[in-house]
């Protein structure tokens, strides 16, 4: 006999979308009762302007079969507190396939350093992306990998972040995800972010 | 009773010369059968190059099976920044000996050191267990010269690392080594990437 792992990527959970400061957005539950483990990725960026409480990113399992009286949280994160700046704009037209471009409004903070994340706000919102800095050098900025789409030099550029997580399923029956941006809890308020989270899904076939 | 199947893969990444400024960013591995991996990781400095900043490492994953949209970074580390010096080799250093003779001295015991051979996949990390002599120094290494590093240079920070994941709930995995932190302070460094998987359970 042998065991095979069989791992689903699932329709985004959280498709890309803005969670405006003061709500919160919850995913469809799941079946996970065939499931062994799960793996969960996050994507947030600060579109607000400031000192963000940063939203709260959950993932929730339930004790029963049905209903929505028995959620509780197995993971909660909260993200690195990602400063604002809203109004950013790019300054200079930047190309599908650039590795290279060049900013000289915003590239004196940290936010923008080697390993950082940043989000590219575009005004066709479907057409917003991450991406890894490897470089910070101004003017000209490195990326990982080559940017997807097209973004005007009125478009934003802010500050974003990922994560991936994975979570134990094998006692459990039922997840979902959460994302709560309505809160303030410490230093900062909420502000408007663009999340996006993925699901991958593992069960186990013996044969 | 159960039998576990492991593979030595291809390394993610081959023993190589990456230049100050280069970016090394792997090919996308597919781990979608794959139980679990041990990644090994093997670095040195081979520059002098004054208050050098560190190389990144870093190993992702993405919530898709193709494009270069969704990596995320699953483990990410910096190398040592300390500074580097060349060691010259006078004596020993050959296949299967375990001294080599070298100028000026290394630092800790148990320390590795790195010799990079002509042949870069020729080049060797090797770690110190004994040191004596007053200048060259003789250096007694834990297991004998692999190749002949007799006409090597020598480097004297260089660092191992292991690194285990969990692969039940990943697809597919890259390595990434960022070389380029700096316009100014990077430094050639030598590095190396293998993995281990857990491929099967029967």
């Amino acid at each position: 006999m042998s065991i095979t792992l069989d791992k689903v990527i699932q329709v985004d959970p959280i498709s890309m979308q803005i969670v405006t400061a003061g709500s919160s957005v919850l995913s469809a539950e799941y079946d996970v009762s065939q499931t062994r483990v799960g793996r969960v990725f996050f994507d947030i960026a600060n579109i607000g302007n400031g000192t963000p409480t940063p939203p709260k990113l959950e993932v929730q399992v339930s004790q029963k079969a049905s209903g929505n009286d028995a959620w509780v949280v197995c993971l909660q994160r909260m993200p690195m507190q990602l400063q604002g700046s809203a109004g950013t704009t790019l300054g200079v037209n930047v190309f599908a396939n650039d590795l290279f471009f060049n900013v000289t409004n915003v590239w004196t903070t940290a936010g923008y350093l080697p390993q950082r994340w940043i989000f590219f706000h575009d005004a066709v919102f479907v057409n917003s992306e991450w991406a890894n800095v490897t470089l910070f050098a101004s003017p000209t900025t490195t990326v990982r990998d080559p940017i997807q789409f097209n973004h005007l030099s009125t478009d934003g550029l802010v500050r974003g972040a990922r994560y991936s997580y994975e979570v134990d399923l094998s006692s459990v029956t039922r997840m979902r995800i959460a994302v709560y941006n309505n809160s303030t809890r410490g230093v900062g308020a909420p502000l408007d972010h663009v999340v996006h989270v993925g699901l991958i899904l593992t069960g186990a076939v013996t044969g | 009773m159960s039998n576990l199947v492991k593979t030595v893969q291809s390394e993610q990444a081959s023993i190589q010369l990456v230049a100050a400024g280069a970016n090394v960013t792997g090919a996308a591995f597919d781990v979608s059968t794959k139980f679990s991996g041990t990644y090994l990781v093997d670095w040195a400095a081979v520059s002098t190059q004054a208050t050098p900043v560190a190389t990144e490492f870093c190993i992702q994953t993405s919530q898709k099976d193709t494009g270069n949209d969704t990596w995320v970074n699953m483990f990410t580390w910096l190398s040592s920044s300390a500074l580097a010096a060349s060691l010259t080799i006078s004596a020993g250093g050959t296949v299967g000996v375990s001294t080599i003779t070298l100028t000026p001295t290394l630092g800790a015991v148990n320390v590795y050191f790195f010799l990079k051979n002509g042949t870069i996949g020729n080049s060797e990390w090797s770690r110190r267990i004994n040191l004596s002599g007053g200048g060259p120094f003789v250096v007694t290494v834990e297991d004998p010269f692999t190749n002949d590093q007799s006409g090597a240079t020598g480097w004297n920070v260089a660092e191992r690392y292991k690194y285990d994941i969990d692969f039940s709930s990943i697809r597919r995995t890259r390595v990434c080594i960022n070389n380029a932190r700096s316009a100014t302070l990077a430094r050639d460094i030598v590095a190396r990437v293998a993995l281990i998987t857990c491929d099967s359970i029967s």
